[in-house]
């Protein structure tokens, strides 16, 4: 007998990427075929086989935004990812350039908070600590305090808006270093080329994440919740009794038995008054568990 | 794809360059370090996924801030002592075992080490100078299933060489026992070992030694002639629910399987220790604060012990139903009671109506 089944049965696992520019998104749009959806005028929206992408525009606020809109937009869950990808800039020529790096921590330059992603993904990229400036760092980052190791504008805001819909393991931040602190104007098509390979080695680390594990079992299928709501308007039950029907039930259905053999019309009585209603639950109560 | 456990280790930067740190992370050599400000930054972050954890935890190493100790609980047994009091040296278990209280305590999965045990020591030498202590040093956690990697049950006994009045309780399932064979055992010092039936091991006591692992190391820390306290708390009430068909059975009126399952452990366990020499044999029920087993239970939605139709005391506590757990009790210690003195056993009832 089956006696868990999913949340989400049913439902689709979705990852959800955030870009900051358009040329940063069609890296990726290109590879997983993804489409416009025209409906929405606040933010780019490309839609595909189990992917949705925004772009958010440059900027935490932007990608905060961005981030809250599709997530409520999609009804992100807990079996979904968060992905943000893009450029940055690295602090030491350590990291080579067209490197991807994955962050460990997020710090956020200005209000000197840190976000810590779960890291329970195996990964082949290097680990960062990653900071968010509000404004482009130039200059070598000269006369400015910095803490991570490579240096964005968007991660933060996107880790703290997603941290409203999902779990810190759900969320990642995934960055390709571009320039060291003294970045120039960059040349859209040339982006768009310079992260083709990055995205696509991305694009495979997140095809094999095993996102099964993702998924919540639950004690109770929707037929068993069905026919406990019916019992429980039937027995005209108080929300504190439904719940301790919910937990015997739980209990009776983790022990290898059918709900229907123990909530029926013959067992469930259709009650007019609260009283009688209390009489059938202690009745029934007494059929799962005698005191 | 899911990463190993202690993939990363998350430092508080205050104590990145401490001796005590360098010596820890030498256990852990392919491990990712990551800075931080205060443990409570990852801890305590919100909506974090304890199940999923449990199967890839990582280290936090942090300095513990006051209080240093904490007064025993009232689900615990004090074994008569009135100064009774607990320290967390770690917080969280590398043993993931399906009845653990830690599993609703916590907002987190991962292990927090605190490393600055002296500061701990210093606050125990305030309390003795006042009035004896017994204190245990492994709740919230298994604290010598970490000694090869800390020390610190090493540390603490050098420390209660020197305090007689200092009387130590360690707890552990853990079957590593070099730190009471490396040196002459101590009179204030007392091992509590939590033993279980093996059908409880290998279905809830995850990542934990078996019976068998655990009766040898009680056996030679008893020859080393350390006093063994052996703890069979929390008892499960257990039936056969794949094969019964019978729904009665299932509600606690026969005890058939349990007293098979659990006789079988006693006659196990003494057939190869010495009762006559244990300090004490300590006996309680499956227990549970009222918030940790709802935190519990949502976490662990298809556990079928967790979600038992416990019932409520006074206390805000939920145990077995009293007629369940007087029974389950009283059988276990008269059965007890063919291998120990009857004053060494000690049973712990929460079913307070």
């Amino acid at each position: 007998m089956d006696l868990v089944s999913s949340t989400d049965e049913g439902d689709i696992d979705m990852i959800f990427l955030t870009t900051a520019m358009i040329c940063e998104a069609k890296a990726l749009t290109r590879q997983l075929g993804l489409k416009r959806v025209k409906e929405y005028r606040q933010f780019p929206i490309y839609e595909g086989d189990g992917y949705i992408l925004v772009v958010s525009g440059i900027g935490k606020t932007a990608c905060a935004a961005a981030t809250a809109f599709m997530l409520t937009r999609f009804g992100a869950g807990p079996s979904d990812l968060l992905v943000n990808i893009g450029l940055c800039a690295s602090t030491s020529d350590r990291l080579d350039r067209g490197k991807t790096v994955i962050a460990n921590k997020v710090i956020d330059h200005d209000s000197g908070r840190h976000f810590f992603p779960d890291m329970i993904w195996k990964h082949p990229f290097q680990e960062v600590g990653l900071e968010t400036f509000s404004t482009c760092i130039e200059d070598g980052g000269r006369g400015i305090t910095i803490l991570g190791e490579c240096v964005d504008m968007e991660a933060s805001g996107a880790f703290e808006a997603a941290s409203f819909f999902l779990a810190p393991h759900q969320i990642s931040i995934i960055k390709i270093i571009y320039d060291y602190l003294s970045p120039v104007r960059p040349d859209h098509a040339l982006v768009t080329d310079f992260l083709v390979e990055p995205c696509a080695r991305i694009l495979v680390w997140l095809k094999d994440l095993p996102m099964e594990v993702l998924v919540e079992q639950e004690a109770l299928t929707e037929e068993d919740i069905g026919l406990l709501e019916w019992a429980v308007k039937r027995m005209r039950l108080t929300a504190s009794m439904a719940w301790e029907l919910k937990q015997l039930a739980t209990y009776y259905r983790l022990s290898g038995w059918d709900l229907k053999d123990l909530i029926r019309p013959h067992y469930v009585p259709s009650c007019k008054t609260k009283n009688e209603g209390k009489a059938v639950f202690e009745r029934l109560k007494r059929g799962i568990y005698p005191e | 794809m899911i990463t190993r456990r202690f993939s990363h280790i998350y430092i508080e930067e205050a104590i990145l360059d401490s001796e005590v740190i360098r010596r820890i992370c030498t256990s852990f050599p392919n491990a990712q370090q990551v800075p931080i400000g205060h443990y409570k930054d990852v801890f305590c972050r919100k909506r974090q996924d304890f199940r999923l954890q449990k199967r890839t935890p990582k280290l936090i190493l942090a300095m513990k801030r006051p209080p240093f100790l904490y007064s025993g609980s009232a689900n615990c047994d004090s074994f008569g002592n009135h100064s009774f009091y607990y320290t967390s040296s770690m917080m969280n278990c590398p043993y993931d075992c399906a009845y653990c209280y830690l599993k609703g305590m916590y907002p987190s999965a991962n292990l927090v080490i605190f490393v600055n045990q002296e500061e701990i020591f210093e606050e125990v030498d305030k309390r003795l100078a006042a009035h004896p202590l017994y204190l245990c040093i492994s709740y919230d956690t298994d604290l010598l299933s970490f000694e090869p990697v800390t020390g610190f049950v090493d540390s603490w006994m050098k420390f209660a060489s020197r305090r007689p009045d200092l009387f130590l309780e360690i707890r552990t399932k853990c079957a590593f026992i070099r730190p009471f064979l490396s040196r002459p055992a101590l009179r204030n010092v007392i091992v509590a070992w939590t033993l279980s039936p093996e059908y409880v091991i290998k279905n809830y006591e995850m990542g934990t030694p078996n019976l068998a692992a655990r009766i040898r190391s009680i056996k030679a820390v008893m020859k080393a002639g350390w006093q063994v306290r052996i703890c069979i708390d929390p008892v499960l009430f257990i039936d056969n629910y794949r094969e019964d068909t019978s729904w009665a059975r299932h509600q606690g009126t026969d005890l058939k399987v349990w007293e098979r399952i659990y006789q079988g452990f006693l006659d196990k366990v003494f057939m190869s220790l010495d009762g006559d020499r244990l300090t004490s044999v300590s006996i309680g029920a499956f227990r549970m604060a009222k918030d940790y087993l709802k935190r519990t239970r949502r976490r662990y939605p298809c556990s079928r012990i967790l979600h038992y139709p416990f019932k409520l005391n006074r206390n805000g506590v939920y145990c077995y139903p009293p007629s369940l757990e007087n029974r389950i009790l009283g059988e276990l210690a008269k059965y007890a009671a063919r291998f120990v003195p009857l004053e060494k056993i000690r049973i712990f009832t929460s079913s307070i109506p």
